[in-house]
């Protein structure tokens, strides 16, 4: 009988969510500071603040679903087996804890002054140090985004989660979620003023593209497993196959054609378009809004993507054969 | 002739510090990873793979297997029992009950996936779980290929082959000690093998981490 997971709840996903945005916000603020050096620099500041959040919420969450969280934060002994993707993920969310928080510390005005004694002994080193943390958070923030759907990958109790391609589209995404994120960030604090419209184009061609990216790599991905996935047993072939069919057609046909395709790429995508016919504020405004619409839909994709993985029946497939 | 004071040797700070670094050196040792699980394999012991042989055509489903796997291993009757039967229904009325457990396999999925190291596999071939690290993430339950391990408040529980029952290694676990029908078996594999050929099996039951489990 093949049976839906049951072990990983909401946390999990949650986890999966925040920590590949977060990754993909420094990112991306990172790139902008980059591409940008002195504007926007309260948008960075802001976004670099939130890929920190990300990660730390991401991680309590995880750690509100293990059943011994105290003995989970004795990091060194619990996440010390370096085979399992869930230590290696541990060791680098906690590299990209200590880096988001030093680069989004010293990129804040109002922090960066707390050391206002050593910046004015050496001046310049500021400026150096936040260089060299952001260039340093970039490794951790990119094997977050990958590590996320590593983690289900490298599990085979699940045939679903049991593709190259689910590591690669949780990268597109976290990345395109980050990019949407921290462009809706540069609006809201007030960076779009005095953005070209020609930029305003690029910014939105950067959110169509990314829409398309993940459209592309998510369509893919269920086609793979409507055609039985990687598994070469006929059992996990099937479990594979009721896993896609219930995201299609199924229990969670709703959310995956409503909030993830519609809202979460087809929307951004033509938002996006419209923006670029649109003058001012307004066209910023769609814009923004179609960034934040695949926000949801990320999130709900890693939902939907925990909640529909099954078991393959290894048991009965072998009872079947000898019946 | 003035009499100075001898310099105090011992001053409020230097207690304080003393202390900490005492406080500091108590909780590194403490930090000091132990030797993880993974690796309980004594050289010295002899390399076999004990396993179970389950003969569906005799189980009645009576559940006695779950019952003496309740009592030999303490689960509460209330928690998820270590051996569980399952009914498969097939058509034109075939009913066959299966008992299953861990399935001790060799390659252990959920040994890959423990982060802590938890989980290890002896020179026996039994997979067993060192509750003293585990942390309860939940992982070996994604990785396994059949749902085995599940959780109680100390951690990851399942099947040991009754090794923490006091049964030795090699011998009849509680549950096949239980079976009424003489469906449940365990052994050595290659023992095992003729026996379980004669009654129908090809090869050990196909899954991506070679379970040491015959079905027949």
């Amino acid at each position: 009988m093949i049976e839906l997971q049951t072990a990983w709840g909401w946390p999990v996903a949650l986890y999966l969510f925040l920590g590949g945005l977060g990754g993909g916000m420094f990112l991306a603020a990172t790139v902008l500071g980059f591409v940008r050096r002195k504007r926007h620099r309260r948008a960075r500041a802001v976004s670099f603040w939130a890929a920190f959040a990300c990660v730390a919420v991401g991680l309590l969450s995880l750690l509100a679903e293990v059943v011994l969280p105290c003995r989970a934060l004795l990091v060194w002994q619990s996440f010390s087996h370096l085979s399992s993707w869930m230590a290696l993920g541990a060791w680098g969310a906690l590299a990209a804890l200590v880096l988001f928080f030093a680069t989004a510390f010293l990129t804040t005005k109002k922090t960066s002054r707390l050391l206002s004694i050593v910046w004015e002994a050496h001046p310049g080193l500021r400026g150096k140090v936040r260089t060299a943390c952001s260039l340093a958070g970039l490794a951790p923030a990119l094997f977050l985004a990958f590590y996320t759907g590593m983690l289900l990958r490298a599990a085979p109790g699940v045939p679903f989660w049991h593709s190259a391609l689910l590591p690669c589209l949780f990268v597109v995404s976290a990345l395109g979620a980050g990019t949407n994120a921290v462009t809706a960030l540069v609006v809201l604090t007030g960076g779009a003023r005095k953005v070209s419209r020609r930029r305003r184009r690029i910014v939105a061609g950067v959110v169509m593209g990314a829409a398309v990216a993940e459209g592309v790599l998510l369509f893919l991905f269920v086609a793979t497993m409507l055609q039985g996935g990687s598994g070469l047993l006929p059992t996990q072939q099937l479990a594979a196959q009721t896993s896609a069919e219930m995201l299609l057609s199924g229990g969670c046909a709703m959310p995956f054609w409503g909030l993830v395709v519609a809202g979460g790429l087809v929307a951004p995508f033509v938002l996006s378009a419209l923006s670029l016919f649109v003058r001012g504020k307004a066209g910023w405004r769609i814009l923004v809004f179609g960034a934040l619409l695949t926000l949801v839909g990320d999130c709900t994709l890693r939902f939907l993507f925990l909640h529909v993985g099954a078991s393959a029946d290894y048991v009965g497939q072998a009872l079947l054969a000898i019946l | 002739m003035d009499r100075r004071e001898p310099a105090r040797s011992v001053t409020r700070r230097s207690v304080l510090a003393a202390a900490c670094v005492a406080a500091a050196s108590a909780t590194l040792a403490s930090c000091a990873p132990r030797d993880a699980a993974a690796s309980t394999e004594d050289p010295s012991e002899k390399r076999v793979q004990y396993g179970f042989w389950m003969d569906s055509r005799n189980c009645v489903g009576c559940a006695s297997c779950v019952a003496a796997c309740r009592q030999a291993s303490g689960t509460p009757e209330d928690g998820e029992a270590r051996r569980k039967t399952v009914a498969y229904r097939f058509e034109r009325g075939r009913l066959r009950f299966v008992s299953l457990s861990c399935m001790h396999c060799a390659q252990p999925a959920c040994l890959a996936a423990c982060p802590a190291g938890a989980i290890g596999k002896r020179a026996d071939g039994i997979v067993v779980v060192d509750q003293g690290r585990c942390i309860g993430c939940r992982y070996c339950h994604e990785a396994c290929p059949f749902g085995t391990p599940h959780y109680t408040p100390q951690g990851m529980d399942k099947c040991d082959c009754c090794l923490g029952a006091g049964v030795e290694p090699g011998r009849e676990p509680y549950c096949v000690q239980a079976c009424p029908a003489d469906a449940l078996h365990f052994g050595e594999l290659e023992e095992m093998r003729p026996q379980a050929e004669a009654a129908g099996a090809t090869d050990l039951l196909e899954a991506p981490t070679g379970p040491s489990f015959f079905l027949t």
